[in-house]
């Protein structure tokens, strides 16, 4: 039997040659395709250990900052102390944004950073002799930047030498975003940067190599390790505003009353027709026992003269409020003394005295650096005198309650506390335990799992890239099986010797199946080494040739045994079913029309789909223009098509029977002899040329999103939060911006920075980074807020944020719809939930979540500076360029905003350019197995053509006749799958440019020209093989 | 009317070359109805393709009314299929019929070989073949609903179509029974005598003998006269 089955092989090989290919070629897309999805996954994977290292906690302090004492504690026994900050790297005209890593490390000197290999690679493009660079840093404070009275909110730069290159396996790629692209990164001496940056002793970031729990860092932590310094008597706070949280804890844990001071700059204090202006002033809730209430003021002895005052009298006080962005408002109240006091008593309480570094830290008044816009024409000697002896003293004392709206911010609600201590007992004991690590921002998390688990559940390229060759499959299908079709029909009469034999039928099936099965087992292994060949080559396209769709090299293969076996069993499972079929119908009677068939040959049918298809169109013309329906449309012309082929075949046949027998005639009649092979070519044909058109075609409309975005012509990354509105002419002079033309507009938007969401992210996203605008100014921008939010039950009873996100990003990164709900943290620490309330079309914000500015404050309300802007302006190149000298230590990456469109869109663009390379492999595939249906049906002719021949007809008459029978349906595929995919595109008309509607023209023609010729060929062998005259 | 003379034939059978036809000879006259007979691989059919211009001679002589048969050119191949298709008619033993077609499809083919359209002239005549072979009612069926005999009868007619001077038959009735065999027996002779038309056949047969009026052996490559 095995000799049998190997020469049957042997005899039939030119058969078998063909399914080999075909099995390979489905083995390979296959297997290689899982085999990618493994090692993108597997890259992935990788990144995340690239990216953390060891790393299993992380600790941040939020805004703020940590002593780096915290480490000594042993439960930080493997841990490590960084300074983490945003800062960017300046060559030449290029700004390249770097994370900038303050390490403990001995070998950095002061003016030595090292980089990673990713920021080497960068900066050696840029200039290969570069050993020196410009580090811009964010001026970071103990008081954070957004508060009032702190100016000084940009950049500061350094010039280094780079010493060294940190290679993967030293920690240089570390990152703490759940994202695959490799980071920019500069690593500098902790205490050196510490020192630049005046936060000497500080850290924002501990790594931990050990899982560290909550519990053990509620004991290791102390408040004094985040600069709130707890005294048996009195709480202050290295961030000088204490937050709220913080106040109403320790005021609520002790029993007594405590004593609340909120120190502030005011404006003038004044009386009739005498001024002091621009003094220190605190609120306090209670004076010496008693408590202070109202329009109570405690007033210095020197202000009460300098004013003229009295106890009893009145006093109006006037003092800035920020709204947003630091816009100021001028407040009034009006006070009564109460009291008058040395000056002396407040300079007793320490507490009353509060360090605002640009305003106390200076030597005279002229020298005072905020945001207030301070007039110095004003500031008489007496009140240098008074700076130089007293500094900050306050020069009165009002209600703490009184201004407590207007001098509090986002930070805190207080600058210093008291605690009354009647039965002296130590207050620090019982207070301590009442503060945790999150009443300071300091948070921990362990970002391996989080970040395997984004890895995992990423984008899942075996099943996008099985979508993508699916036509390959498809056509590799179809060339295994065309084959063996018709090899079974020649055998027909060896099938019949077998019965005759003896043999059941059963047995005949197995042993052809054995036979045929056998050589499909031996192809697979070649298979599975192309299929590691294939995915060897698309991970280097990506890589390199495709990285506009994943903006990531390096991936590496990934070979899981059990995908391969996955793939293999598959394959093998789809080559047993098509051959089963094969053989099954090889074995089946033949069928000699024992009666005449039925022939549809109305047109009812046709008409009426025709006429649906055209109605369809035509509405979602005029009303709906839907991309979908277009799409379906295209779908239903070709449906539409294949019932017209069949009903007109056999109504031009049936018609030739009662007529004069003509040429025309005898190809419709062998055409309707052929149907179902004829038929299959049709289907094979117009959906093939239909998907890779359509797809190819159907480029998103560049020109449309460029125009959705309310004429702003620059989208503006700031590296460095921005606190001013700058569409404020005081805040444009203030920055040097007055020369920007009076049209230039900024739209600015708050950002609350997640996770990347969009599709340049591979990984999984749960959160995306939100942006907090005035929606009102969004409507230009398409957002659909139509959709009524269908919170989860459990958020019911929460007050709801919402959100909006573009298509795309919730369709694919997020794969949520709109009403489902995101989970964020928000400041305090606490999971809140987010509602997608709707989306809008993907643009520039593609990524990112679009909230209200409300909802934006009220979740973080200490982010409140701005750092993305759009702009637009009537001279925008030189207000771009304007804006890019004025801000330079801000790290502004401008950009167009087609180019940002351009940007996302390549992605699409580039998964478009893969699917048309895999789908036009496919489709090539396609018209080859079309070619063997063509040969196997010539084949299957050769008594015609001999017949033909016998009867006088010339070789080339039977050329002709040949020709015109196989080509007419194929040519008609083509055309009605190109005229349906021209039905799909119609929404999007505009995407698809020139060039590529001339190169769609151009393969189209030598799809034809393929088929023309390939058909012509292989009728002309087939005659020549029974050539004689 | 018909002059082989000399006429040689081999084929390759792996390395030696296989004289099928040696020198053989044959003179048909005008009307003659002959039959040859010999074993099978005898080359019966090899002569037969000859006669009908399928196959070129390695070498002899071959004319039809006097006037040579043989391929100089692209010109030569035409005219071949011309002469093939206005003076020979073929008849075989599996029929040869486009199961595509009907009968009266069938028996038109062959006048589209030199037209696009059959005409109403041919048509009728097409119907008068059927009516001569006794198989009108089946003019528009499927070829492939019919028996052996109808095969053969409408195998004929379409033979016929053109008129040709000469039908040529290659085992027509190999695949029939005794009582087929005589009637389409009997009907090769009506058409030799009513059109006048030369019948070169091939048969194994005795009864397909009979009605020829000279039958012919081949044997061993040559021709020889059994009657």
């Amino acid at each position: 039997m095995k000799s049998l089955i190997t020469q049957s092989r042997k005899h039939y090989r030119r058969f078998y040659r063909l399914v080999t290919i075909a099995v390979i070629l489905m083995m390979a897309v296959l297997t290689g395709s899982l085999l990618l999805g493994d090692s993108v996954r597997g890259t992935l994977v990788q990144r995340v250990s690239e990216r953390l290292g060891k790393t299993e906690t992380i600790i941040t302090s939020g805004t703020g900052f940590m002593s780096e004492t915290l480490l000594q504690h042993p439960s930080m026994k493997h841990s490590q102390g960084y300074l983490l900050m945003d800062g960017f790297v300046s060559v030449g005209e290029m700004l390249l944004p770097v994370y900038v890593w303050g390490i403990d490390t001995d070998s950095l000197a002061s003016d030595e950073v090292m980089v990673n290999e990713p920021l080497y690679a960068k900066l050696s493009t840029l200039d290969s002799q570069l050993s020196t660079f410009v580090l811009h840093l964010p001026s970071l404070n103990l008081i954070p930047s957004g508060s009032l009275f702190v100016s000084k909110s940009h950049a500061t730069q350094m010039r280094v030498r780079v010493a060294g290159v940190k290679s993967v396996e030293d920690g240089g790629n570390l990152l703490l975003k759940n994202e695959q692209t490799l980071p920019l990164n500069v690593f500098i001496n902790r205490r050196q940067l510490a020192e630049k940056m005046e936060l000497e002793g500080k850290i924002n970031l501990i790594l931990s190599d050990d899982i560290i729990e909550e519990e053990q860092l509620s004991a290791c932590w102390t408040p004094e390790h985040s600069g709130i310094h707890l005294t048996d008597s009195s709480l202050t706070y290295d961030g000088v505003f204490i937050p709220q949280d913080i106040v109403e804890k320790l005021s609520a844990a002790n029993s007594q009353p405590s004593t609340i001071y909120l120190s502030y700059f005011v404006n003038n204090l004044m009386a009739d027709a005498d001024t002091v202006p621009y003094s220190f002033v605190t609120a306090i809730n209670e004076w010496q026992g008693e408590p202070l209430e109202g329009q109570d003021m405690i007033l210095s002895d020197y202000a009460a003269e300098r004013l003229h005052v009295r106890e009893g009298d009145s006093i109006r006080m006037d003092y800035f409020i920020t709204k947003q962005l630091k816009n100021l408002d001028t407040r009034e109240k009006m006070l009564r003394v109460k009291q008058i006091v040395p000056l002396a008593a407040f300079r007793e309480d320490s507490l009353l005295m509060t360090d605002f570094p640009g305003l106390t830290r200076v030597e005279n008044c002229t020298d005072w650096d905020s945001d207030l816009p301070i007039d110095m024409d004003r500031v008489q000697k007496e009140d240098e005198d008074y700076w130089h002896t007293y500094r900050q003293t306050p020069k009165a004392v009002v209600a703490y309650e009184a201004v407590r709206a207007d001098w509090s911010n986002a930070f805190g609600s207080a600058t210093a506390m008291r605690f009354q201590s009647p039965n002296l007992t130590p207050q620090i004991s019982h207070l301590t335990p009442q503060l945790s690590p999150s009443d300071a921002d300091v948070r921990l998390y362990h970002p391996r799992a989080q970040g395997l688990k984004g890895a995992n559940e990423g984008v899942d390229f075996a099943s996008l890239f099985l979508s993508l060759g699916f036509f390959i499959i498809l056509s590799a299908i179809l060339l295994m099986k065309n084959p063996l079709v018709e090899m079974f029909t020649l055998r027909q009469d060896e099938i019949q010797l077998y019965r005759q034999l003896g043999f059941r039928d059963k047995d005949i099936r197995n042993g052809l199946f054995r036979e045929a099965f056998s050589v499909m087992l031996l192809a697979s292994p070649w298979g599975v080494v192309a299929g590691l060949l294939y995915s060897c080559l698309t991970l280097w396209l990506l890589g390199n040739v495709w990285s506009g769709a994943t903006h990531t090299d390096g991936f590496a293969l990934h070979i899981q045994p059990l995908t391969l076996l996955i793939g293999i069993v598959v394959g093998l499972a789809i080559c047993a079913l098509t051959l089963w079929m094969v053989v099954r119908n090889a074995l089946k009677p033949r069928t000699s029309h024992s009666s005449s068939p039925k022939y549809r040959t109305s047109l009812v049918t046709p008409c009426i789909s025709l006429l649906i298809t055209i109605v369809l169109i035509a509405a979602n013309f005029l009303f709906f223009h839907d991309m979908v329906l277009f799409i379906v449309c295209g779908l239903l012309w070709i449906l539409t098509g294949g019932i017209f082929l069949r009903v007109e075949v056999n109504r031009q046949a049936t018609t030739s029977i009662r007529s004069i027998l003509n040429r025309t005639q005898l190809m419709w009649l062998s055409i309707r002899s052929s149907l179902k092979q004829h038929l299959l070519a049709y289907w094979t044909l117009s959906l093939g040329v239909f998907t890779v058109f359509a797809v190819g075609l159907n480029r998103p409309d560049f020109s449309q999103a460029v125009q959705a975005i309310g004429g702003y012509q620059f989208y503006v990354d700031s590296r460095v939060p921005i606190q001013y509105d700058l569409n404020n002419p005081a805040v444009r002079k203030k920055l040097s911006l007055n020369e920007l033309p009076d049209s230039t507009r900024f739209l600015s938007f708050l950002r609350h920075t997640q996770d990347e969401a969009s599709c340049l992210n591979l990984n999984q996203v749960s959160t995306p980074t939100v942006l907090g605008v005035d929606l009102k100014e969004m409507e230009p921008f398409g957002l659909n807020t139509d959709a009524e939010p269908n919170p989860e039950p459990s958020t019911l009873n929460s007050q709801l944020s919402t959100v909006y996100i573009d298509e795309e990003a919730l369709m694919w990164s997020l794969m949520k719809s709109v009403g489902d709900t995101l989970f964020y943290q928000n400041e305090r620490g606490d999971e809140v939930p987010v509602v997608i309330a709707g989306t809008y079309p993907t643009g520039i914000f593609h990524g990112n979540a679009i909230m209200s500015s409300e909802d934006f404050r009220r979740l973080w309300p200490k982010e409140s500076g701005v750092e993305v802007l759009l702009m637009k302006s009537s001279r925008p190149d030189e207000a771009a360029e304007l804006l890019a000298i004025a801000m330079n230590e801000y790290g502004l990456h401008i950009q167009t905003v087609e180019e940002r469109i351009k940007m996302f869109f390549e992605v699409t663009e580039t998964y478009l350019i893969i699917f048309l390379t895999l789908g036009g492999l496919g489709l090539l595939l396609g018209i080859f197995s079309l070619m063997v249906i063509v040969r196997k049906n010539l084949a299957a002719r050769t008594a015609t053509i001999r017949q033909y021949r016998a009867m006088g007809f010339s070789e080339r008459l039977i050329g002709q006749l040949l020709f015109r029978e196989n080509l007419l349906v194929p040519l008609y595929a083509v055309c009605v799958g190109a005229v349906g995919s021209a039905i799909s595109i119609s929404a999007n008309v505009g995407g698809a440019g020139p060039v590529t509607l001339l190169l769609a023209l151009a393969v189209l023609v030598g799809i034809c020209l393929i088929l023309y010729y390939g058909i012509q060929y292989m009728i002309q062998q087939t005659i020549n093989k029974q050539q004689t005259i | 009317m018909i002059e082989l003379k000399d006429i040689t034939k081999r084929f390759a059978d792996g390395q030696r070359a296989l004289t099928v036809l040696d020198s053989l000879s044959l003179h048909v006259d005008e009307g003659e109805f002959i039959a040859i007979t010999g074993e099978s691989g005898a080359g019966k059919t090899t002569l037969l393709n000859i006669l009908g211009t399928l196959l070129p001679a390695d070498e002899g002589q071959y004319s039809i009314r006097g006037e040579k048969v043989e391929v100089s050119d692209e010109t030569g191949v035409e005219r071949l299929c011309h002469l093939r298709n206005k003076e020979i008619g073929f008849v075989y033993q599996d029929h040869r019929l486009l199961p595509q077609f009907t009968v009266l499809q069938n028996i038109l083919l062959p006048t589209l070989a030199t037209k696009t359209t059959s005409t109403e002239e041919e048509q009728q005549r097409a119907l008068s073949l059927l009516e001569f072979t006794g198989i009108l009612p089946l003019k528009d069926s499927p070829v492939t609903q019919l028996s052996g005999g109808e095969q053969t009868r409408v195998a004929i007619c379409r033979a016929l179509i053109n008129q040709p001077a000469i039908l040529l038959a290659d085992e027509p009735t190999g695949q029939l029974d005794v009582a087929n065999t005589q009637t389409i027996a009997t009907l090769f002779q009506q058409v030799n005598t009513q059109f006048h038309t030369t019948i070169i056949m091939a048969t194994h047969s005795a009864e397909m003998s009979k009605v020829a009026k000279k039958t012919y052996l081949l044997k061993e490559g040559k021709l020889r006269v059994k009657n």
